[in-house]
């Protein structure tokens, strides 16, 4: 296997790629299932694996839209940079988008108790 | 009455079709009475058979009823054919000319002239409304008896300036946050002498709830911010919401004989050296119990390690009591107490002050950000019943570290570090609570969207309620408003309150006030796995309150 890629790619279902810290986006359960090597080998994923890329074009909800999927990733890399800060910043989110984000959150397991995890694993 | 007054002639209605509808003609009565129907706002015409005397309808030839003119506070006979002979007679009104106004828009009757055609009006307006929905009626909350009588105190206090606001023993099961937001608005009437100069005065807002069956403290209560006293005395509360800690002027808070399992930890930092609180009265209560509890000892322990930057409140030197020790009380300024002065041992004494030593400390109880409990350990939940007896809860060495869920337990090594980031979850629920529509947004979600974020929204929605229209609570480390704090746990203190006076040694009188008999629950919580409560050594107290330790003799 080749030498696993600093990135990740996240594909939204309207076509927007963002190009994503693979240690940021490590803290989501659901997509460190889809391309940690560790991870079993489940057969959809087994592509994401392999060439980093995540893609989420076939959930038509609008919870995985470019627009939400921005936010998200902005999260991902809100929480590296401050995961070891003692006076973590307020991170906003607009109103409207915060049910899509809700719902964003559940479906890739952005809880409270998988957080505890250190950065690094 | 041989004869009616007779009937005006019907208009004559002719058809046309140019226009394709009844046209008419109208033609004024001979005698110039005023027309019998008016759609207009011409004087009115009263007719009254107030006094059906005889005399008022028989006049010469043509009998008629009385009539009178003018508005109803000032009315006239109509004309000449009253039986009075010494009436006022109203002015004879100068002749008016039948002038339209052009840019009036007001059609009046009186405007109307014989050539004038007007075409076919309608006059009756349907009286229910066209759209649907607005025939459905809404159910409306009808204040109840009680709650009138507490809206008329209320506006009694505000229009009389007083500052007492005695509500006790109406029977008030709830009060609706419109009737008590307006207490925000009371002001003091000030005191106005000569040479005094105007001062703002604020007001000190006294209120009075106890004796009512009410099941929760009302919202709009926390938003008062010049509240100093309040009670809810033998109330049916069984839970005082975290915003309390909003009200930093209170002064006296009686909780007593209500069916509260514990207090919220936001009235501890009311009652540090910078808060205002010095009465708490929370006995009776059916308080949570810890199963065990850790003496502390002496009072006066010998500090091997007391911190250089403190601020001596008071000292007694060696001679008295104590055995020729030094007793000392202090404050510790790595509290980051900001009303502390800044050179020590300069306090203004007399001066009442908390004490608060920790005696027990429950397991912490793990959610995610759901709410949905992760730990082992789980608090009791509130009583719906009446009478509960309290209940005896688990504890847990509070010297070591908090027990962690077995999930943090293996993902965790010993050199991990705690984040405080929120999760996504949490940051997407604060937004949420801090919608306009939050109460709406378990509707908004799609079919599609998993079922249990629909009772996440609603749990927030009764959180918000029960909290005085606050979604969030704050975090108890790091003060950050929360929506689902990952943890929660009880603390119990012992509180006392000790006075302080100028050459009045410290001794055990002062310190004996301290409730060793029944320490007070405090229910805390953590916003992040960063905010967890640390290992605290035996006779921890609180931040911002006295410490005492005795100083040996220097000779010894």
């Amino acid at each position: 296997m080749a030498e696993i890629s600093k990135y990740v790619t996240l594909i939204s279902n309207d076509g927007f790629e963002f190009v994503v810290l693979r240690e940021a986006v490590l803290i989501s359960p659901m997509i460190k299932s889809m391309i940690d090597s560790k991870s079993e080998d489940l057969f959809p994923f087994r592509e994401a694996r392999l060439s980093g890329r995540c893609n989420f074009e076939e959930i038509s909800q609008p919870c995985s839209s470019g627009q939400v999927m921005e936010k998200v990733v902005e999260y991902f890399h809100y929480w590296y940079k401050n995961c070891e800060k003692e006076d973590v910043p307020d991170m906003d989110i607009p109103a409207e988008l915060c049910l899509e984000l809700l719902v964003a959150a559940d479906f890739l397991g952005l809880d409270s108790k998988n957080l505890s995890r250190p950065r690094g694993d | 009455m041989a004869d009616e007054p007779t009937l005006p002639p019907l208009p004559s209605v002719s058809w046309d079709s140019g226009s394709q509808s009844f046209t008419r003609k109208r033609v004024r009565g001979a005698n110039n009475a005023p027309p019998l129907f008016s759609n207009s706002s011409d004087p009115a015409v009263f007719s009254s058979d107030d006094d059906p005397n005889v005399e008022n309808y028989a006049q010469g030839g043509r009998q008629r009823k009385k009539r009178y003119v003018g508005s109803w506070f000032q009315q006239h006979p109509a004309s000449g054919d009253s039986a009075f002979g010494d009436e006022v007679r109203p002015k004879p009104t100068t002749k008016r000319t039948l002038q339209r106004q052009s840019d009036s828009g007001v059609w009046m009757g009186s405007d109307i002239s014989t050539d004038m055609e007007d075409v076919g009006m309608e006059i009756g307006l349907t009286a229910n409304p066209k759209l649907p929905q607005l025939n459905v009626s809404r159910p409306v909350a009808v204040p109840s008896p009680a709650e009138r009588e507490a809206h008329r105190r209320i506006i009694e206090a505000i229009d009389l300036g007083k500052e007492n606001l005695d509500l006790t023993s109406l029977g008030l099961e709830r009060l609706s946050d419109a009737v008590l937001s307006s207490l925000g608005e009371l002001s003091c009437i000030p005191l106005v002498t000569d040479g005094v100069p105007f001062e703002h005065k604020d007001p000190v807002l006294k209120v009075f709830l106890s004796g009512n069956p009410l099941i929760r403290a009302p919202g709009a209560l926390f938003n008062l911010e010049f509240l100093s006293v309040l009670s809810l005395r033998n109330t049916q509360m069984a839970e005082l919401p975290p915003v309390i800690g909003k009200l930093r002027n209170l002064k006296t808070v009686n909780v007593s004989l209500t069916r509260l399992r514990y207090l919220p930890a936001e009235l501890l930092d009311l009652m540090t050296y910078e808060g205002k609180l010095k009465e708490l009265i929370v006995h009776p209560n059916p308080f949570h119990q810890p199963d065990q509890r850790h003496e502390y000892g002496t009072l006066f322990p010998v500090l091997s390690d007391e911190p250089e930057d403190i601020v001596i409140l008071h000292e007694t030197d060696g001679s008295g009591a104590y055995d020729g020790k030094t007793v000392r009380a202090w404050l510790d300024r790595r509290d980051r107490l900001k009303g502390v002065k800044e050179s020590p041992g300069c306090a203004n004494l007399p001066l009442e002050i908390w004490q608060m030593l920790l005696a027990a400390r429950s397991p912490i109880q793990f959610t995610d950000s759901r709410g949905v409990r992760v730990s082992q350990f789980t608090l009791p939940s509130l009583p719906t019943e009446d009478d509960v007896p309290p209940l005896v809860v688990e504890t847990e060495d509070f010297a070591s570290s908090p027990a962690l869920p077995r999930a943090a337990r293996e993902t965790n090594t010993a050199a991990a570090t705690f984040s405080r980031v929120p999760s996504l979850m949490e940051i997407a629920l604060r937004a949420c609570s801090r919608t306009a529509q939050r109460e709406q947004l378990p509707g908004y979600l799609e079919g599609s969207d998993p079922h249990h974020l629909a009772d996440t929204l609603h749990d927030l929605n009764a959180q918000a309620d029960a909290n005085g229209n606050m979604g969030t609570v704050p975090c108890s480390t790091c003060r950050k408003q929360v929506v689902k704090p990952l943890a929660q746990w009880i603390e119990w203190w012992d509180l006392g309150i000790v006075a302080l006076r100028d050459k009045e040694p410290i001794g055990s009188a002062n310190a004996s006030e301290l409730d060793k008999k029944q320490s007070v629950p405090f229910m805390k919580r953590a916003c992040s796995w960063g905010c967890l409560p640390k290992p605290a050594p035996y006779g921890t107290s609180f931040p911002g309150t006295v410490k005492f330790s005795t100083v040996p003799k220097p000779d010894s």
